[in-house]
């Protein structure tokens, strides 16, 4: 199984091929050094981790989003190798082999969950299955090449076959920790209490356990006793006795807390900020480039004045100056994105259309449209500061072309339920983060129906491209197929692509062993808590 | 006394009677009281005369001008989305009052309604009526005027419903207070020996005797009342952008202390100032309506 460990790693990295080059953007050479680490790691400490986006459940497959991270392990890490190259990593499992039809996982021996019941093959087939099959199921999205009437199968005791209904490049980085969707939870808790009080009872094989939940408050956990895994000091990890999340929605109060050195991580602080943050006296500035947040905008195919008037969805786009948006937001992290790809991953081609700054051209677009003006529309955005910011920007920028943009600005969960879940809007914003592999995002987001869709238009034939790129373990093939598809999602025109704001993270000095080189992050996904510590 | 003489008695403290002008001249011999009305003048002018005097659009933006410092050309500098400040603080001083105005006017009419038929009536509806009023000022104001908010939906007029809503509360017991008070007067008990309705009673026996201190707390309530949006705005939940308001702005201004302070310091000012005048005006008036304070 060995030989076709290092096969399947090959298929993967051209599977997700251009994710090194993502990496070079940052500084490659810095990737190969060795991570930061001053001193030998001590154990003890509580760590205070800010996050913006409230925990919307604690079962990873009806969460779409934030992390349990520290709870929970996945069958594999998403790791960058020497080179600088993320590839999947052994975690829950260690060694795996894909084929066209089935990918087979070997379990690692000796992990239990925290309620004390082995990881063995028949909790993984219970997972593999809720993840498929449960119909609310956010990490369903990821496995859409796995065959939905049988997922998974235990070979033996410590082996799983999870059946394909086509090949999928995708899938074994749709099972790593870059995806929290796809975490590993206990079988024998939910057969204890029911897979509904998972949704606010954690139980992984994690380095930390769960404590306390309090919504839209915090989140704490507490070291894993029983953790399998091993520090440089020949314990198991982690080193800190505990980490508490606390959310905090604003920015800039996030900020405030790491320059009064009452809390130890942000990330992404924003351009105009970063200065400051380069030169706070007891924190670090670190680059994050795959922590960075693609801004866009969508109409809603079902409702609003969009829903049936391709030419007012592109004059929209139209009127829409993205360089303006990127500079006044986002400062020296700010670049202009026309398309869903951000430069040096697999799918980006400067050479794909895209709609240019021409209120002239939107104006007559809005004439030609046949809609008396002004065009009523409500724009449906979280409360978040910087999207009411852009938000603004969008409703004076559309005013000039003839709309009227009236702002519906709602809570993190409230946007959730309003947008994805109940489709009951007009048109929204969203930021989105740069994905390990494009297949499972983009299908989400063009997804015609279910719990994850965003404008639930069908656009013939786009779907069918993006899966036959999953399909393909050719590089060159997938590149061609992700071009041919922002063709398609060019001419429907029910996104706008707007910008890109680079990411960061700010750490206290005191924090050890966070992945990062020579000041750049190497963690995708998972912020890998249970290898920090504390210097004081 | 008879009933005209303590009918004339209570009417020399009017505001609205025909000898209002006497107030009105002790009111401005005292100075805070000036300040007051000079500070809370402006601000009326400035929310009369927005679209005349404001130097820019509110709405304007300009994205080469974002969060530039106090200039000849923008006398408090720019916000996030380089809109001119003082255009922004002028545009945002009718909202300020209008919902300072417009709140209070509903906690008066809601809270004296109550007040007046608790007093009055007494029994049953005396204890239904003090027990919802309890109830209501059991909860912290802003929390209560938060949660109203968010389950009408954000917007200027559920933000004046909340706030008069939560106000109401120390208007009706105000006036039941005076209510108890004055229905044993004889005046009033002359009235109803005479054979007048109950509703003639209140409206034109207790109610007009019953005025001057809730004048004096609604001047009061403005100042609360102002404060209140703000925080509201401050928090999300009240006016919504880009409408200029004193709270968004400062809520605006509290995510760029780092690098443009004074996005905070102008609201602030605004908003103190206003608060403080409305605080100076409703001392005066108390002053001056209260016997108490004339006795000494």
């Amino acid at each position: 199984m060995v030989s076709n460990l290092r096969s399947s790693r090959r298929h993967l990295l051209m599977g997700a091929g251009g994710l090194a080059l993502a990496a070079s953007g940052a500084g490659q050479s810095a990737l190969a050094g060795p991570l930061r680490q001053d001193g030998e790691p001590v154990r003890g400490g509580t760590a205070t981790v800010m996050w913006t986006s409230d925990f919307v459940s604690m079962d990873p497959i009806h969460s779409n989003g934030t992390t349990r991270a520290a709870v929970y392990e996945w069958l594999l890490g998403w790791r960058p190798n020497e080179a600088g190259e993320f590839e999947v990593a052994p975690q829950l499992a260690t060694e795996w082999e894909t084929s066209d039809t089935a990918l087979v996982l070997k379990l690692r021996e000796g992990v239990t969950f925290h309620d004390g019941s082995p990881l063995n093959a028949e909790a993984v087939v219970w997972n593999i299955t809720r993840m498929v099959q449960t119909p609310d199921s956010f990490a369903a999205a990821y496995l859409q090449a796995v065959d939905p009437e049988n997922p998974a199968e235990a070979v033996d005791d410590m082996t799983v076959q999870i059946n394909l209904t086509r090949p999928s490049a995708g899938l074994l980085v749709s099972l790593s920790d870059a995806i929290l969707e796809t975490a590993i939870v206990s079988k024998a808790a939910a057969d204890e209490h029911g897979e509904e009080w998972l949704q606010s009872n954690p139980v992984g094989t994690g380095p930390f356990t769960f404590v306390d939940w309090s919504t839209g408050d915090s989140l704490e956990v507490t070291r894993n006793e029983n953790y399998w895994q091993m520090g440089a000091d020949g314990q198991p990890l982690p080193y800190m006795d505990g980490i508490n999340y606390r959310i905090i929605i604003s920015i800039a109060t996030q900020f405030a807390e790491m320059r009064a050195g009452t809390a130890d991580f942000m990330r992404n602080v924003p351009g105009r900020d970063v200065p400051a943050a380069r030169t706070m006296s007891d924190a670090r500035y670190i680059e994050a480039p795959w922590g960075g947040l693609k801004r866009q905008y969508f109409f809603n195919s079902k409702k609003g004045p969009f829903m049936d008037n391709l030419t007012l969805r592109q004059a929209f786009h139209h009127a829409i100056d993205r360089n303006a948006v990127a500079q006044a937001l986002g400062a020296e992290l700010g670049e202009a994105l026309p398309y869903e790809f951000v430069p040096g991953t697999i799918g980006y081609d400067d050479t794909v259309p895209f709609y240019e700054f021409d209120l002239e051209k939107a104006r007559a677009m809005v004439a030609e449209s046949g809609v008396a003006t002004p065009i009523e529309v409500s724009l449906t955005v979280h409360s978040r500061d910087l999207d009411q910011q852009q938000a603004q920007i969008i409703q004076a920028m559309a005013a000039e072309a003839g709309f009227n943009v009236t702002l519906d600005v709602v809570e993190d969960v409230a946007w959730g339920e309003q947008v994805r879940i109940n489709n009951d809007f007009e048109m929204a914003t969203r930021q989105s983060g740069i994905q390990a592999d494009p297949t499972t995002f983009l299908l989400n987001t063009w997804a015609t129906e279910g719990n994850s869709a965003y404008h639930r238009a069908d656009v013939p034939g786009l779907l069918d491209l993006i899966r036959e790129a999953d399909s393909s373990y050719d590089p060159e093939e997938r590149q061609r197929l992700y071009v041919e598809a922002q063709q398609l999602m060019y001419e429907s025109a029910w996104f706008g692509y707007m910008w890109y704001e680079r990411g960061n993270v700010l750490l206290n000095d005191r924090v050890q062993g966070f992945p990062e080189v020579d000041g750049v992050s190497v963690s995708w996904g998972s912020l890998r808590e249970a290898e920090w510590w504390l210097s004081e | 006394m008879t009933a005209t003489s303590l009918d004339k008695s209570v009417d020399s403290w009017s505001l609205t009677g025909g000898r209002s002008f006497p107030i009105l001249r002790r009111l401005r011999e005292t100075r805070l009281v000036n300040f007051g009305l000079v500070i809370l003048g402006i601000v009326v002018l400035c929310a009369i005369f927005a679209p005349v005097i404001s130097p820019y659009d509110p709405l304007k933006q300009d994205y080469l001008a974002i969060a530039q410092a106090p200039s000849s050309a923008h006398w408090l500098g720019t916000d996030d989305l380089g809109r001119d400040v003082l255009s922004r603080i002028i545009y945002g001083s009718r909202v300020s009052l209008q919902v300072g105005a417009i709140s209070v006017v509903i906690a008066v009419v809601f809270g004296a309604v109550l007040g007046l038929l608790s007093g009055y009536v007494g029994g049953v509806v005396d204890e239904v009526i003090m027990r919802f009023v309890d109830s209501v000022q059991a909860f912290p104001g802003l929390i209560l005027a938060l949660g109203l908010t968010a389950a009408l939906g954000p917007s200027i007029r559920n933000v004046m419903i909340a706030i008069g809503f939560i106000s109401s509360p120390t208007i009706a017991r105000l006036a039941r207070a005076q209510t108890l008070s004055i229905r044993e007067s004889e005046y009033v008990a002359a009235a109803r020996v005479s054979g007048a309705s109950a509703s003639r009673i209140i409206s034109r026996h207790i109610w007009p005797n019953a005025t001057s201190p809730i004048i004096v707390q609604a001047t009061l309530l403005v100042a609360t009342a102002i404060v209140t949006e703000a925080s509201l705005s401050f928090l999300g939940v009240g006016v919504q952008p880009p409408t200029p308001s004193w709270g968004s702005m400062l809520r605006t201004g509290s995510q760029y202390l780092e690098v443009a302070p004074w996005l905070a310091f102008a609201p602030g000012v605004a908003i103190f100032l206003t608060v403080l005048s409305f605080n100076f005006i409703g001392d005066g008036l108390r002053q001056v309506l209260d016997p108490r304070f004339n006795a000494r």
